[in-house]
């Protein structure tokens, strides 16, 4: 998992560092940086697939050998932190940065940095520590002047812990490095790799839910909810995993639901239905807030499950009722360790479904008023917070802008 | 039309998985096997006091038409009897039939009961376990691994009311709540 993120210059944050957790809640005003964040996902899982910068930030056409890749909201352009002073906005100026900090059941302290200018689209620095201690690097390069070339680590078969790699770059480091057996920190590579790259961006639509799928087995959806009902169909093969599915669309439900059912269509392609008293019920005319609920529970028991699965505005087409489930749901998951959710709200709702326990990882986003930079911070920090929630409840503490207020 | 009741636990994000199951089967027993158990959802209420509170501000209007109300608290190891009593009593000043009963020492020690045999604990020492939700049931949970919704506290407890029976030989609470539902239902 994801332990702690770092954004430096990056769309409205100048800088933020963040200590994640498995459940990570995001909510503040429209604007206020949320979805920024998820960008900033975004960026890592492009450099981790090996897109160039200007590939990962402006999009990526689809090719013969590469889906398409839609890039970043705003592109190259809007990528670097713009500074407001005076009701002024500054031209954004230097090298954007990332840094992650991952975990696994035997790795800790594992630490990967990236800085890279927009524009150019060259990556000036990419290393990866573990314990403070430099695994691979590209040093620093000076890439003034420079055309971006691909990048060619130094014979990745001699590399040793402290290897520097000096190349102009265009490509992530870590997206081109072969992972050989025989490096000395092999497992350290592909922790980062799969951290950078195993990202979920879920935002189910409702074409793709009511949709037949590919007959082939489906081990996980797409991020816009393509082959659903192929992921029902491999669920529903799994005994365990389709009761406890049902159990949790049960929830949901105000009727009495039987089963889960996949129709097959003229050359057995899968459709979602339910079913409910003894009738089947097709996708197409279940209600959107039951697809999409069905959608988000069925990325829980997807056969090769994301590291991270990112969630945007999660209480969508649901009913206020129903999002202690939603909740419960999130948090029962990510709790197990995998995936660990990245998700964003503005329900008051969903907040007042959060415990003490969860507080840590819930986090603020609001633009300071002096430099319009998005600040995120996690809710304990907020001044005087431990008072304010025995004095009021969180969602009416939310919903009336103390949050806000209170910094 | 049938019988309706609600049943408003401490906290609904988890003891409803536990109370909702238990209360249908217990209903079937005193010979209402179609009562239709609602649980009272609500995220601000969260302990005992919490759901006093909610119950005395008016729920009789907020939640109307049911037949019979069951709170079911954690006792947290103290007599509450008294406190329900007079709790039980003016909810009648309100025509609601408000039945209570505490957990000893807490909700989840009703889906233990019928797993104890995989816990390392005595049953005596499951039901004076002053920490039981976060240092008993919790890990036992963890350990099962079970995907369904609360952890699978639902399936759990369906697997401790096959043996009914024995869930109420060992918790006498609930013993003592069949008995006074079934002494509503004889006295109308």
């Amino acid at each position: 998992m994801i332990t702690r993120l770092v954004i430096e210059n990056f769309k409205g944050f100048q800088r933020v560092d963040l200590r994640l957790g498995r459940f990570n809640l995001l909510v503040g005003t429209n604007a206020s940086g949320k979805s920024n964040l998820l960008d900033a996902l975004r960026v890592l899982q492009g450099l981790g697939n090996g897109l160039t910068v200007q590939e990962t930030l402006n999009g990526k056409p689809k090719s013969a050998r590469q889906d398409v890749w839609p890039g970043i909201r705003g592109g190259a352009e809007f990528a670097r932190f713009q500074e407001r002073a005076n009701g002024k906005t500054r031209a954004g100026r230097g090298l954007i940065r990332f840094e992650i900090e991952m975990a696994s059941e035997t790795i800790n302290g594992l630490h990967y940095g990236v800085s890279f200018d927009p524009v150019s689209g060259l990556i000036e620095r990419e290393d990866l520590t573990r314990d403070d201690r430099l695994l691979v690097t590209t040093g620093d390069v000076q890439f003034k002047g420079r055309k971006p070339e691909r990048m060619r680590p130094n014979n990745p078969g001699e590399m040793t812990p402290e290897t520097v790699c000096s190349t102009s770059l265009a490509f992530s480091l870590f997206g081109t490095i072969p992972a050989k057996n025989d490096l000395p920190f092999n497992a350290e590579i592909d922790l980062c790799l799969d951290s950078l790259t195993n990202f979920q961006f879920l935002e189910p639509q409702l074409v793709h839910l009511r949709a037949y799928a590919s007959p082939q087995p489906v081990v996980r959806m797409g991020d816009r909810g393509e082959n659903f009902a192929g992921l029902i169909k491999t669920i529903c093969q799994r005994p365990k995993q389709r009761a406890a599915f049902v159990g949790w669309l049960r929830e949901l439900s105000p009727l009495e639901l039987d089963d889960v059912a996949v129709l097959s269509g003229a050359v057995g392609e899968p459709l979602f239905a339910l079913r409910e008293g003894g009738r089947e019920f097709p996708a197409h005319i279940l209600s959107d807030g039951t697809l999409r609920f069905a959608a988000l529970a069925a990325a829980f028991f997807q056969p090769e499950p994301p590291g991270v699965l990112c969630l945007e505005e999660i209480e969508n087409a649901i009913h206020p009722t129903r999002l202690r489930v939603l909740v419960e749901l999130l948090k029962q998951f990510s709790r197990r360790g995998r995936p660990q959710v990245m998700a964003t709200s503005h329900s008051p709702v969903v907040l007042s479904w959060l415990r003490a326990e969860d507080y840590p990882s819930a986090f603020l986003c609001r633009r300071r008023p002096e430099d319009g930079a998005s600040d995120v911070r996690p809710l304990p920090s907020l001044p005087n917070f431990a008072r304010l929630v025995e004095l009021q409840q969180l969602d009416e503490f939310f919903v009336e802008g103390g949050m806000e207020a209170a910094l | 039309m049938s019988f309706r009741v609600l049943v408003i636990p401490e906290d609904a994000s988890q003891n409803g998985y536990i109370l909702r199951p238990l209360a249908e089967r217990m209903l079937a027993q005193c010979g209402k096997p179609n009562a239709e158990v609602r649980l009272l959802p609500n995220a601000k209420q969260a302990g005992y006091e919490a759901a006093k509170r909610r119950i005395r501000s008016h729920l009789w209007e907020r939640a109307p038409g049911f037949d019979l109300w069951l709170f079911l608290p954690d006792s947290d190891l103290q007599d509450r009897s008294v406190e329900v009593a007079a709790l039980e009593a003016e909810m009648a000043k309100h025509r609601v039939t408000l039945l209570c009963c505490a957990a000893v020492p807490e909700v989840e020690a009703w889906m233990l009961a019928g797993h104890v045999r995989s816990l390392s604990l005595k049953w005596a020492q499951v039901r004076n376990h002053p920490r039981l939700k976060e240092e008993v049931a919790q890990p036992f949970l963890d350990q099962q691994d079970l995907l369904a919704p609360g952890q699978g506290r639902e399936v759990l407890m369906r697997q401790t009311l096959r043996s009914y029976r024995s869930l109420l030989a060992r918790c006498p609470e609930l013993q003592e709540l069949e008995k006074r539902i079934k002494a509503l239902f004889r006295h109308g």
